[in-house]
């Protein structure tokens, strides 16, 4: 997550190159430090079940709606109800998890913004039907909302898609690495050799 | 508002002191620092707050919270620090973090600390920035119980739209002569000052070919002080403020909006050096000083995340921290000057050793005298870009694939600089206020090899109009032609135009 972007949200597009959103640098303008945590840690950490984040996010909905402090409360509650307007056109989370009693499928792609394996997006096409997920495991449809992609940083399947992997590795057990397009070579072949390291470690957590 | 209670334990207060003391020692100079101790939560309100304990009410500040906040809940990533330029500099910490993570973090928020207060990009920056920014959110409040918040929320949309179209460097350099008396800026041209001459010899001491020339000079600058604005203008921001039909508030809104624009610009134009001097001295505090034997492991695998480098990113830490050693490393080592420079033997360059000893001089030289651009232009050189396994990657359309383009050094750096200069975002201008005598703005794209994504620029020029209230214009060069954009408030339309 180290120099992910603060990208110009839909509300504020800016006058931007024509490559500028590829391949070039993007960075948190403030000194922060961030560490991407590795996977097995995230795998560890059962709060990231989606009953429980569900759970908590209405407990940290209703506990900031009864705030004090009433200018915060407004613009939280009001980039909440974005937020639910934003979910709202996501069919996805309201069926979460997906049943798949044919079996799903995963597919890892190289997003068109990321350069080789820099960046990842999961698609999950399931009886037929395809969706593209944020990193967060969202579907984003609306404008206010775009999708991101995360790095990939090749530690034993860390990135976002975790949780789904294995979700999708309990549930069926089939899950299908396919190269994403427009990798070449050796940045092919470290990314895919990471992604059926992913693959390997979900299938053995569904175990 | 952050929790009032948010002093450090005694533990961590012992730990502060001993950081800050190795920190001294090594000769940082910094303001004082206060260390806040916050919860995620509180740390992710803050992080989307841009560090800040205050900002406008803003609903994307509630979006980068809910990002930051599920990031941290699906296990992706945490935020182990944070801290602010201002005067006492204000870093806050993570609750939970380990000890060896918090000293971590301590080490790498006084490298900041140092270099907020020496680097000379931050020099004109508001060192009071937290009260500004409190009474930035104070002056945005009234507005809204004014106004109401959907007209201002709107309003702010559309400033930040615009807050890339600022002059970074104007702080540091005087862009316009000052103003010219009345009686010279008159209607008529002036006279082209003549040598002295008897009348024989006039034609030779002042040729009329030179006269000529020079009145037409007179006339040009005569004619440009006609322009409005007189020179191009980079701030358009500035210009909008001065000249846009703007109610007070808006003209309010648009100033903060700016000035927070500037607070952050050194920020984005020294990230690499910044980071990568954060993280060159907590390395050093830490492995020389700080760690005890049973802290390197955590150590060593937390600081392994900072720099590790994800495919087609760059991370600002480890080109930093790298470029910083590889500069000590050459000037301990005497390789630089002329001697250096010229020096064509591959062996010899390699075991070139001086053993002057100027390194640690030299990286608190450029970090007090340097930007990213200049680091980067001045020292990221063949030997680093080789060392560091350097490529350029581009997308193939022949092949429709994602391909490195290079490993040649001249062109990885042009790359390299060239995402680097004005943050990788185009030079923009103003270049007429009253474009075709009809009162339309006219923008110029300085054009340097790549296009504008048209629908970025149709989708700002949108924005643009609402603050100038009437058409605006950009001219650009699309596919190697001069074009126009044109947006009346309704319709977007283009037209080609001679680009110059």
């Amino acid at each position: 997550m180290i120099g992910e972007s603060r990208q110009p949200t839909a509300h504020s597009p800016q006058f931007q190159r024509r490559t500028g959103a590829r391949g070039s640098v993007k960075l948190l303008l403030i000194p922060i430090l961030i560490v991407p945590m590795l996977a097995w840690k995230a795998y560890e950490r059962r709060e990231a079940d989606h009953a429980a984040v569900t759970r908590r996010a209405a407990e940290e909905i209703a506990r900031r709606q009864s705030m004090q402090d009433e200018k915060r409360s407004r613009w939280q509650s009001r980039c909440i109800a974005r937020l639910q307007t934003a979910q709202s056109h996501d069919s996805f989370r309201m069926k979460w998890p997906i049943k798949t009693s044919t079996g799903g499928e995963f597919a890892f792609s190289t997003s068109e913004r990321g350069c080789g394996a820099a960046s990842v997006v999961v698609w999950i096409s399931s009886r037929n039907r395809s969706k593209l997920f944020s990193p967060i495991g969202s579907e984003i449809t609306n404008s206010d909302w775009r999708c991101r992609s995360y790095p990939f940083d090749g530690l034993c399947g860390s990135g976002f898609g975790t949780d789904c992997q294995r979700r999708e590795a309990e549930e069926s057990a089939t899950i299908s690495i396919h190269r994403g397009p427009g990798t070449q070579e050796e940045r092919d072949l470290a990314a895919v050799g990471r992604w059926q390291q992913a693959a390997d470690d979900c299938l053995e957590m569904a175990k | 508002m952050i929790n009032p209670n948010t002093r450090l334990p005694p533990y961590l207060a012992d730990m502060q002191r001993e950081v800050e003391g190795y920190a001294r020692e090594y000769g940082l100079d910094f303001f004082d620092t206060v260390f806040e101790m916050l919860d995620y939560q509180r740390m992710n309100e803050v992080a989307s707050y841009g560090g800040f304990p205050t900002r406008y009410p803003h609903w994307r500040f509630g979006m980068e919270y809910e990002q930051l906040s599920k990031s941290y809940e699906y296990g992706l990533s945490k935020i182990y620090e944070m801290v602010i330029n201002n005067n006492p500099c204000y870093a806050y910490l993570l609750e939970g973090n380990s000890s060896v993570d918090q000293k971590m973090v301590m080490a790498h928020v006084y490298g900041h600390c140092d270099f907020f207060k020496n680097n000379y990009y931050f020099s004109k920056t508001n060192r009071r920035m937290i009260d500004g920014m409190a009474n930035h959110a104070m002056r945005v409040r009234k507005h809204i119980e004014r106004h109401g918040i959907e007209k201002i929320e709107s309003f702010i949309d559309v400033c930040l739209a615009l807050d890339n179209l600022i002059d970074p460097m104007s702080p540091y350099i005087e862009r316009r002569s000052k103003p010219r008396k009345e009686e010279e800026s008159s209607e008529a041209t002036p006279e082209v000052p003549r040598l002295r001459a008897k009348a024989y010899m006039d034609k030779f001491i002042n040729p009329p070919e030179f006269m000529e020339a020079q009145k037409k000079r007179l006339d040009d600058e005569k004619q440009q002080e006609k322009n409005f604005p007189e020179h191009p203008e980079r701030d358009v921001l500035h210009f909008l403020i001065e000249h846009a039909p703007l109610e007070r508030w808006e003209r309010d809104v648009l100033e903060v909006v700016r000035n927070e624009a500037y607070y952050f610009a050194p920020q984005g134009a020294t990230k690499i050096m910044n980071e990568g001097w954060a993280t060159y001295w907590h390395s050093k505090i830490m492995t020389q000083r700080a760690l005890t034997a049973s802290e390197i492991i955590d150590y060593a695998d937390h600081a392994s995340g900072v720099t590790a480098t994800a495919q087609g990113q760059l991370n600002p830490y480890k080109l930093g921290v790298e470029l910083y050693r590889h500069v000590e490393e050459r000037w301990d080592k005497g390789r630089f000057g002329k001697e250096w420079d010229e020096c064509q033997d591959m062996a010899a360059r390699k075991s070139w050793d001086r053993r002057v000893g100027l390194g640690r001089k030299k990286i608190f030289e450029v970090r007090k005298l340097y930007s990213d651009v200049t680091f980067i232009d001045e020292f990221f050189t063949e030997e680093f870009c080789r060392e560091q396994k350097f490529f350029s990657f581009g997308f193939n359309e022949r092949s429709g694939n994602w391909e490195i383009e290079s490993r040649e050094f001249k062109k990885v750096k042009m790359r390299l600089l060239s995402q680097l200069t004005n943050f990788g975002q185009p030079f923009i201008l103003v270049v007429d206020g009253n474009f075709e005598n009809r009162g339309e703005l006219l923008l110029k794209h300085k054009h340097e090899s790549v296009d504008l994504r048209i629908d970025y620029a149709r989708d700002t020029l949108e924005s643009l109009c609402k603050v100038w209230k009437r058409p605006v214009c950009i001219l650009t060069r699309v596919d190697g032609k001069g074009k126009i954009l044109r947006y009346d408030g309704r319709d977007h339309s283009d037209k080609n135009a001679d680009y110059v």
